[in-house]
C-alpha cells in the first residue's frame, strides 16, 4: 500500500458537474525515504490516465522532474513564479 | 457510538467518511444535490436524500434541507467534511440545539478560529508563535504608519474577514504605506462587505507548514507531526509533503508540541490544523483550520492514525485512542491533487470522463479502481 488514488466522483463514464470545486480526486504517495516517494510518484503519475476532461496530471509530470521540487527547494511564491516562466 | 452518520458533503471527501463509518459500524446517510444524484458516496450509502438543486447554496450549504434531511433519517450525528459547512458555527450550534452531534469542535471553538483577529490574540494566549503585527484593526493613516514603522518593512496589509488572497496588499516601504493600506480597505469592503484590515511582517520567501493536531474535549490532545504545502498557485494548495522536505524532527516535535498544549488548553475537541509561515527557522501562525483537511492522507500515511476514526470517536464522547508517546512516525508521504482543470491556466475542465485508468501496479493501492464496474449506462 505504497500508493493509493482516492478517488469518488471518478469512474469512466462520469460525468463532472461545473457546479462546484474542480478537486476530483487525490493520489498520495509513500516512500520510507523522500528519495523513494518521488520515484514512485514519478511513476505514479506517469501511468495514471483520465481522458475525456483537462486534468492536473500533466503538471505533476512536469514538476515531478524539477530540479528544485526534487530538491525541496521551493517555498509558497515558487509555483507560480515557476507557471509564469515556464509555459507547457 | 453513533447509530447513523448524516454526510453532508459530496465528491472524494464524502466517500472517505462513508468508509470509515461503515469500517466502524455505523450506517450512513449520504445527500446529494440533483447533479449528484449518481456520485459514488450516493451509491454505496446506506440511505440518501436528494436535499436541492446544484447550487451549493440551494444544497450542501442549506441548512433547513440538511436538518429535515437529519429529521426523517433519524442520523444522531453530522460529519461535515471539508468546505461547505465544516467551519460554519451557526450549523454546528443548530445541529446542538437538535441534540444531533456535530462532528467537529465547538460553534465556540469555530467561532473563535474563524475571525482572524481573535484566532491571532488567542494564539498569542496560548503560546503559539505568531507574525508580528498591530493588535487589531489599522483604522487611520497615522496609526498604518507608526505600526508599519514598529514592526519594520516590508509589511503586509490584509483584510480582517479575508481569505483567497483578495484585500491584501504589500508596502516595501513608507513611501508605499499609506496607498496599500487605502487599496487593501477598498478591497476588502468590495469583497467581504467589511474595511476592516490589519498589518503584519511581511515574509519573502516563506514555506507554508501546518501542524496536524486532535484533542477530545477532555484535555487530552495530541499532534500528528507537521506537511509541507508549500506549493500552491493563488493560494490554492496542489503538492503537500507529510513531514517535509526540511522540517528536521526536532524541530516538528518543538512546534507540534508547542500546538498539542495549547489544544489541551482550549480543551479543543476534534481535527484541527494550525497554518505557519515558515522562514529562517522560525514559525509565525496564519490561521488554524476547525476542521478535516483535503491534506490528511499524507499525515494518516506516515503515522497509522485514522484521523476520521479519531473524530468520530470523540464526538460521540470517547478520549483519544492514542497519547503523544504513542505517536510515531515512519518514511515520506506526498498527495498531489488531481483537479478538472486546465494543467497550465486551471481554467476548470468540466465534462464526461471518457477513460480512466489509476496508477497501479507493485506497491500502489487504488481505492476505486474496482467500483467502475458498478456503472449503470441507463443512469449515466
Amino acid at each position: 500500500m505504497s500508493a493509493f488514488a482516492s478517488i469518488s466522483a471518478v469512474y469512466q463514464g462520469y460525468k463532472i458537474p461545473p457546479y462546484y470545486d474542480s478537486l476530483i480526486g487525490k493520489l498520495i504517495v509513500y516512500g520510507r525515504t523522500r528519495e523513494e516517494c518521488l520515484h514512485r510518484l514519478r511513476r505514479a503519475v506517469d501511468e495514471f490516465v483520465i481522458d475525456g476532461i483537462k486534468t492536473t496530471l500533466p503538471l505533476f509530470q512536469r514538476l515531478i522532474r524539477e530540479p528544485d521540487i526534487i530538491a525541496g527547494n521551493y517555498d509558497i511564491h515558487w509555483l507560480e513564479k515557476y507557471l509564469s516562466e515556464n509555459k507547457a | 457510538m453513533f447509530q447513523k452518520v448524516l454526510i453532508a458533503n459530496r465528491g472524494e471527501i464524502a466517500l472517505r467518511i462513508l468508509r470509515a463509518c461503515k469500517e466502524l459500524g455505523i450506517q450512513t446517510v449520504a445527500v446529494h444535490s440533483t447533479a449528484d444524484a449518481n456520485a459514488m458516496h450516493v451509491r454505496l450509502a446506506d440511505e440518501s436524500v436528494c436535499i436541492g438543486p446544484p447550487s451549493a447554496k440551494d444544497s450542501y450549504l442549506n441548512i433547513p434541507s440538511i436538518m429535515a434531511a437529519c429529521e426523517i433519517t433519524g442520523a444522531d450525528a453530522v460529519h461535515p467534511g471539508y468546505g461547505f459547512l465544516s467551519e460554519n458555527a451557526r450549523f454546528a450550534q443548530i445541529l446542538t440545539e437538535h441534540n444531533v452531534t456535530f462532528i467537529g469542535p465547538s460553534a465556540h471553538h469555530i467561532d473563535i478560529m474563524g475571525d482572524k483577529i481573535t484566532a491571532k490574540k488567542t494564539a498569542v494566549e496560548l503560546g503559539i508563535p505568531v507574525v508580528p503585527g498591530s493588535a487589531g484593526a489599522v483604522e487611520s493613516d497615522e496609526e498604518a504608519l507608526k505600526t508599519a514603522k514598529e514592526i519594520g518593512y516590508p509589511v503586509l496589509i490584509k483584510a480582517t474577514a479575508g481569505g483567497g488572497g483578495r484585500g491584501m496588499k504589500v508596502a516595501l516601504s513608507e513611501a508605499d504605506v499609506l496607498v496599500a493600506w487605502s487599496t487593501a480597505r477598498t478591497e476588502a469592503k468590495a469583497a467581504f462587505g467589511n474595511d476592516s484590515v490589519y498589518m503584519e511582517k511581511y515574509l519573502g520567501k516563506p514555506r507554508h507548514i501546518e501542524v496536524q493536531v486532535l484533542g477530545d474535549g477532555h484535555g487530552n490532545a495530541v499532534h500528528l507531526g507537521v506537511r509541507d504545502c508549500s506549493l500552491q498557485r493563488r493560494h490554492q494548495k496542489v503538492w503537500e509533503e507529510a513531514g517535509g522536505p526540511t522540517i528536521k524532527p526536532d524541530e516538528r516535535d518543538k512546534i507540534g508540541e508547542i500546538c498539542a498544549a495549547a489544544m489541551r488548553k482550549l480543551k479543543y475537541s476534534g481535527a484541527g490544523t494550525v497554518e505557519f509561515l515558515y522562514e529562517d527557522g522560525e514559525f509565525y501562525f496564519i490561521e488554524m483550520n476547525t476542521r478535516l483537511q483535503v491534506e490528511h492522507p499524507v499525515t494518516e500515511r506516515i503515522t497509522g492514525v485514522d484521523i476520521v476514526y479519531e473524530q468520530i470517536r470523540v464526538a460521540s464522547g470517547e478520549k483519544l485512542s492514542m497519547s503523544q508517546k504513542q505517536v510515531s512516525f515512519y518514511g515520506h508521504a506526498i498527495e498531489v491533487r488531481i483537479n478538472a482543470e486546465d494543467p497550465q491556466t486551471f481554467a476548470p475542465s468540466p465534462g464526461t470522463i471518457t477513460f480512466y485508468h489509476p496508477a497501479g501496479g507493485v506497491g500502489i493501492r487504488v481505492d476505486l479502481g474496482g467500483l467502475s464496474g458498478l456503472q449503470d449506462p441507463a443512469l449515466l
